[in-house]
């Protein structure tokens, strides 16, 4: 195991480019998960516009209620003038409060505010808003309550607020995050290890060291087995640091079967881009060139497979076409994990089927590999 | 005695280029055989047809009795080359270069640890075991790249040019090794164009020339196929026309130049010539300031075979 024992050494010796490749690829692999992914709540305010017919306390308790969590704008008393302010998005929803309103409605005679809404789906809050107001004001005045009484009690009422935090496993948030760190491991990997396993192929491939190689007893199929067990060592040491970070970033998740499923598909592009830096390595003989092919091959896969891009923003031509590489089928079975929260046979057998075709890939790779030795050797 | 490698008509094409030429040679147990031709002459195509690392088109090469192929990992074992390119790893230091060569060979890692400790003293490389090839001269990178060809100790060794540029400090260790290794046993197989390194090494020669072997026996033999002997220099000012053509009367002369003050004679073989053209030189009043002779050489030898020099 002479070679095997030698390919550690040779590795140390490029253990800087290594830690600092692999430090950059984790780095800007949680850069991007936290920059395309949000955890907690945020409200939206609205651009309100109101038209008040009615003068009262209510009613101006009522607009500053509504201007808390709203911006309000001012337009025309002007149906024309509502419609373009609707059309444009100017505003999101018009509120109109008609004259007398205040009385009707603490004489129980069920008036309503007519509101106009933009079709932005968001301008439903302002009309949840002003019934919950006009509802609670009615419920005060049924109990007796004179109106500055029943503008006390509805500011208290209205004054509370409530953090939302969204929580649980099924957290869509989280295991967006989770779908994107591993689905930007695609790119990671490639690049790490065909940058990686293709130097130190390079280094077994200098024609000096093949004819001297090729003169011992030791055998070049030997030699080329250790060295293919020397990748697969390293491709699981740095898999394994993925692994590590997953865990440290995604805690619990990790630990379930969802977590479980995204590590295996990473192991099984962790061996199939080992296999084909390998196959890269068994035709390329300079060093220099081994940079360029990595960016190529690590950036090109990841644009067309959907890693960097959502596949819904790809021409379907180009999706069809990375079809015929690991990495479709590596972003597929990330989609379908982000995509399944209850794991039943229907659900785990095309994610099997996606952690099979990977593999195959893999062995494709491998076969390739040696009909290259083979024909070189001849 | 018992012949290592016997080569029976080897003959190797590059395409239409005929690289060796029906070359039949064998090389005798223990011996240091040397292989002398100029560049492009199919020293290393010989080689590296022997070990099987190039398909040939025609003969029969045996090594200890076996035929050499690809697999014969058993022949392998016993052989050790040393290429004419450095090949040595420059990510490893000295010492795990050798290791690993040896490696390949010797699984024991105590057996394996002595004998790259040996590879390292014959080779002169003990104050260097920690660094890594670039730091070393051509001269120290050459005796590592010898160290990692005969490190796991063969019976047969091929050195290729092993001293192509390398200075006369190191060329004089290499040397020096190589008979070490000759004396402990192995069998060498040593391929150069520096003459002076065949006559000092080898026991039997081959010349070659254009793929065909011109001449093959000892130094002895092959400067007996030749009708050139001693040459006689005299370093001396204004010499006289009469006196030149007095010096070419005198018997056993072939030939006698006179260039920039510089004397040229050249007597057929057999007899030392240099108390008579001393003589000569008193009885003609002629005055130099140096004298010196030279017997044949292996380029002489290729000269008169070929036509050419051996380092054109």
């Amino acid at each position: 195991m002479i070679v095997f024992n030698k390919y550690f050494k040779i590795v140390k010796q490029h253990l800087g480019t290594i830690i600092m490749f692999t430090a950059i690829c984790v780095i800007v692999t949680i850069i991007n998960t936290n920059y395309n992914t949000q955890d907690s709540f945020k409200s939206v305010e609205n651009n309100i516009a109101i038209i008040n017919h009615d003068n009262s306390k209510i009613v101006d308790n009522y607009i500053k209620y509504i201007d808390k969590g709203s911006n309000l704008i001012d337009i025309k008393d002007d149906k024309k003038e509502f419609q373009d302010a609707l059309y444009s998005n100017k505003v999101d929803a018009i509120i109109i409060i008609p004259e007398n309103f205040t009385k009707d409605l603490l004489d129980n005679k069920n008036p309503s505010v007519k509101i106009k809404k933009s079709n932005q789906s968001f301008s439903m809050i302002t009309e949840l808003q002003t019934n919950k107001y006009f509802n609670l004001i009615n419920l005060y005045a049924n109990s007796g309550m004179d109106e500055e009484l029943i503008i006390e009690n509805i500011n208290k009422s209205l004054d509370k607020e409530v953090e939302v935090k969204i929580i649980g496993n099924n957290d869509l948030a989280s295991k967006a995050k989770l779908y994107m760190f591993f689905s930007f491991t695609n790119y990671s990997f490639l690049a790490i290890f065909i940058f990686i396993i293709g130097t130190i192929m390079c280094i077994f491939n200098k024609e000096t060291i093949v004819k001297r190689n090729t003169i011992s007893s030791e055998g070049l199929k030997s030699i080329y087995r250790q060295l293919l067990l020397g990748h697969i060592l390293l491709t699981l040491i740095i898999w394994l640091v993925y692994v590590i970070f997953s865990i440290i970033l995604f805690k619990e998740m990790m630990f379930t079967m969802n977590g479980l499923l995204y590590i295996i598909g990473s192991l099984c592009f962790a061996i199939t881009c080992t296999c084909l830096a390998y196959f890269i390595g068994t035709l390329i003989k300079k060093e220099s060139i081994i940079s360029g092919v990595q960016n190529v091959v690590s950036l090109g896969l990841s644009f067309i497979s959907g890693s960097f891009v959502d596949r819904t923003l790809l021409d379907s031509s180009i999706v069809n076409f990375s079809k015929i590489f690991p990495s479709y089928w590596y972003i597929d079975v990330n989609y379908r994990l982000y995509d399944t929260s209850t794991y039943n046979m229907d659900a785990l057998m095309p994610i099997f089927k996606d952690y099979i075709i990977i593999l195959l890939f893999g062995i494709l790779f491998i076969i390739l590999s040696k009909l290259v030795v083979k024909f070189k050797r001849k | 005695m018992e012949k290592i490698i016997e080569v029976e008509n080897l003959t190797k094409y590059y395409g239409k280029f005929k690289a060796v030429d029906d070359l039949n040679i064998y090389v005798e147990k223990g011996k240091i055989f040397g292989l002398l031709g100029p560049n492009g002459s199919g020293k290393s195509t010989t080689i590296n047809c022997i070990l099987s690392l190039l398909n040939y088109q025609d003969g029969k090469i045996k090594i200890f009795g076996e035929e050499m192929k690809p697999n014969s990992y058993n022949l392998k074992s016993k052989i050790g080359v040393v290429f004419q390119d450095v090949a040595v790893f420059e990510e490893l230091s000295v010492y795990d270069n050798i290791d690993y060569f040896c490696g390949l060979y010797i699984k024991d890692k105590k057996i394996r640890k002595k004998y790259v400790e040996d590879a390292i003293k014959l080779t002169g490389l003990e104050d260097f075991i920690k660094f890594r090839p670039k730091q070393l001269s051509g001269g120290l990178l050459r005796r590592l790249n010898i160290a990692c060809g005969i490190a796991h100790k063969p019976e047969l060794i091929f050195l290729d040019e092993p001293t192509v540029a390398v200075d006369p400090q190191s060329r004089n260790n290499i040397l020096e090794g190589i008979k070490k290794l000759n004396k402990d046993g192995a069998t060498i197989v040593y391929t150069t164009h520096y003459m002076e390194e065949v006559e000092q090494l080898c026991n039997r020669i081959a010349i070659l020339d254009k793929g065909k072997m011109i001449a093959v026996g000892t130094k002895e033999a092959l400067k007996e196929l030749i009708l050139v002997g001693e040459k006689i220099t005299v370093e001396t000012d204004n010499l006289d026309k009469k006196i030149i053509k007095k010096l070419k009367e005198q018997k056993n002369i072939i030939e006698v130049k006179y260039e920039d003050n510089i004397l040229n004679v050249t007597y057929e073989k057999g007899e030392e010539n240099l108390e008579e053209m001393i003589s000569f030189l008193k009885d003609n009043n002629v005055f130099y300031s140096k004298i010196f002779s030279e017997l044949p050489t292996l380029n002489d030898v290729f000269l008169e075979l070929t036509g050419k020099e051996l380092r054109d």
